[in-house]
């Protein structure tokens, strides 16, 4: 398959056969563009799809939907979480402003009290989970991971982690109130049709009061497109898509904004901003702590690569 | 039965005095009358100074010596207070360059000289009844607008031109009926899209009888207090979290999960983990049943 051109204009419509609703919010799916999938490897799985985007909320699903035995196949062994390469050399703990900054801003949200519980779902290497243990108090950590190397890696390191393989195996688990739940960089990979029941799941799984944390790549395919691989991710989501698959799944939204670096911008645009700051003031341990505070991972941002929200359940 | 001031339900109050343990210096403030709202749990002084004796006071009493302070000779330095504050702002208005933050009270000014690196180019203003401060602050920060009143800063920049109002230990230094009037200029101050940076003690009711030094603080806010009062007056509220506060059971906290670091911990993770872990910046109830500081993000409230 080629790639599109940068700011080349949204392929036309030359499918003929009847065009499903918008799983987020019922609207007319009117565009369909390219599914890009570079490597070739990744065609049996991957392959031979379009992305249908939603003129109303700006939701991408790729089209058709890939079946749960395919997929539980690729992420079990195939997929390639963040950090494999630290895992590898077996560094652990493992630096990871993201996470910081997503448990920092939950906490903000969240009355989170001793011994109650924090769920991951897509952990991968599990980096949240050590970052939950040091900025939560005495928290019971659940999670929900399907790729057996990064199982393997999280019961050597932290033992103390209840994995399971699906959301429906958490209750069994599972004896504490989930007070916060994080799902970050994960939704992106279910089929479009399958979010809003995702979304419920948690939502049942969560106490009163309780928070759940979003973040996912910020990509309205109506205003900007300038992808190079889809490959896996199966849903692409605007402001407005996420906004309303929270509420349809039942959460009041606390927060929803874009955050990290600006779409366009230059790719030394960090290494530029942080050459800026004063020495004095950026030298030491105070001084990293206000490069994490400048970090794009926390920075909200008009436009931003990724996009946070917020949850919480009435 | 007479409605509070502070949240402005009907309630009954109580009476109390403050007490003063700074001597001479604040003399105008000790055994003044005040009012507790069985409602809110907020605190206030019934009969306050006049706005001739607290600007008196702030220019040449209040507890600021630059020439006896060490810190005057440090150009710049971190303090996780407006770092904090300033990251929360951000959540919920987006500061582009050029926008204006201004600082009402603003000590050493380490928010503005913060707020000169956390923010893209911003312009920057400030309110301070203290003239060697002003006369500081125009020796680090020259592109500082600093004037004593918030009605000059809108005389300068017109109505809804500041992006970020921030008001960290500020607004517990107003009468009652000050505060009020200082809300509505604020309140035509502010962009619609703007946001309201608030940082204050927390003071129920149960702490300020415990408290054995009440000055120079005029209102002694709880968390409904707060949020009533900036309703009243045309902000909805984004944000109000107790948080632990730099004394006593935060700074413990925090040291106690330092403490709890792996010996192997990367030091630039560890200094991260800290940072987020600052008293100043967690909300407390998790760990604390009353935190010592109340930390609120206001909007104008959409009409």
């Amino acid at each position: 398959m080629t790639l599109l051109q940068q700011n080349e204009p949204f392929a036309a419509d030359t499918h003929s056969e009847q065009i499903s609703p918008c799983p987020i919010c019922g609207g007319e799916q009117g565009k369909k563009i390219e599914y890009l999938v570079p490597n070739a490897d990744h065609e049996a799985t991957f392959g031979d799809r379009h992305i249908a985007v939603c003129a109303d909320c700006g939701f991408g699903n790729s089209l058709p939907a890939i079946s749960g035995d395919d997929l539980g196949r690729y992420y079990a062994s195939d997929f390639a979480p963040r950090f494999r390469a630290q895992i590898a050399k077996d560094q652990w703990p493992i630096l990871d402003e993201r996470s910081i900054s997503q448990i920092t801003i939950a906490r903000l949200f969240a009355d989170f009290a001793s011994g109650d519980g924090f769920l991951d779902l897509g952990p991968g290497a599990g980096v949240s989970f050590f970052t939950a243990s040091q900025l939560l108090p005495d928290p019971v950590l659940f999670g929900v991971e399907m790729n057996a190397e990064m199982i393997a890696n999280l019961k050597r390191k932290m033992p103390q982690v209840r994995i399971v393989s699906a959301l429906e195996e958490i209750p069994a688990v599972c004896d504490v109130p989930l007070k916060i739940i994080l799902t970050s960089h994960c939704l992106e990979h279910f089929n479009g049709e399958e979010i809003v029941s995702t979304l419920r799941q948690i939502h049942e799984l969560m106490e009163p009061d309780a928070i759940l944390a979003v973040e996912v790549p910020h990509w309205d395919l109506r205003d900007f497109d300038k992808r190079r691989n889809d490959v896996p991710h199966l849903s692409f989501f605007s402001v407005d898509s996420l906004g309303r698959a929270l509420r349809t799944a039942g959460f009041e939204i606390e927060l929803l904004k874009t955050f990290g670096i600006p779409r366009g911008a230059p790719k030394d645009y960090e290494k530029q901003r942080r050459s800026k700051l004063d020495k004095q003031l950026t030298s030491g341990t105070v001084g990293q702590a206000l490069l994490l505070a400048n970090s794009p991972d926390v920075m909200p941002r008009d436009g931003g690569k990724v996009l946070r929200a917020v949850g919480r359940k009435n | 039965m007479n409605k509070c001031s502070i949240c402005g339900n009907p309630a009954q109050f109580s009476k109390a005095h403050i007490r003063n343990t700074r001597g001479d210096s604040a003399v105008i403030f000790e055994g003044l009358e005040v009012y507790g709202c069985a409602h809110c749990e907020s605190s206030w002084v019934k009969q306050a100074p006049s706005a001739e004796e607290l600007a008196e006071y702030y220019d040449k009493h209040y507890g600021i010596a630059l020439k006896k302070d060490k810190r005057i000779d440090i150009p710049l330095r971190w303090d996780s207070r407006p770092a904090s504050l300033i990251m929360m702002a951000r959540l919920f208005s987006t500061f582009s360059p050029g926008d204006i933050f201004m600082d009402i009270g603003p000590g050493y000014g380490d928010a503005l000289r913060l707020a000169a690196h956390l923010l893209p180019s911003p312009k920057l203003a400030c309110i301070e009844f203290n003239q060697e401060l002003i006369r500081f602050y125009r020796s680090v920060l020259p592109q500082v607008f600093a004037k004593d009143s918030t009605a000059a800063v809108l005389k300068r920049f017109g109505e809804r031109s500041v992006k970020y109002v921030y008001a960290a230990h500020s607004l517990e230094h107003f009468s009652i009926a000050g505060l009020e009037e200082e809300l509505d200029d604020i309140h035509r101050l502010m962009a619609d899209d703007g946001a309201f940076i608030i940082e204050v003690p927390h003071v129920p009711v149960g702490s300020f009888k415990k408290a054995k030094n009440h000055t120079p603080h005029l209102i002694f806010f709880s968390r409904p207090g707060l949020v009533g009062l900036l309703e009243r007056n045309g902000f909805e509220i984004a944000l109000c979290v107790e948080v632990l506060g730099k004394n006593g059971l935060g700074k413990r906290y925090a040291e106690t999960l330092k403490n709890d670091n792996p010996e192997s911990l990367d030091p630039l993770l560890s200094a991260m983990l800290s940072a987020a872990n600052a008293g100043d910046w967690i909300a407390a109830r998790d760990n604390a049943k009353t935190g010592r500081i109340l930390k609120c993000i206001a909007r104008k409230a959409t009409r």
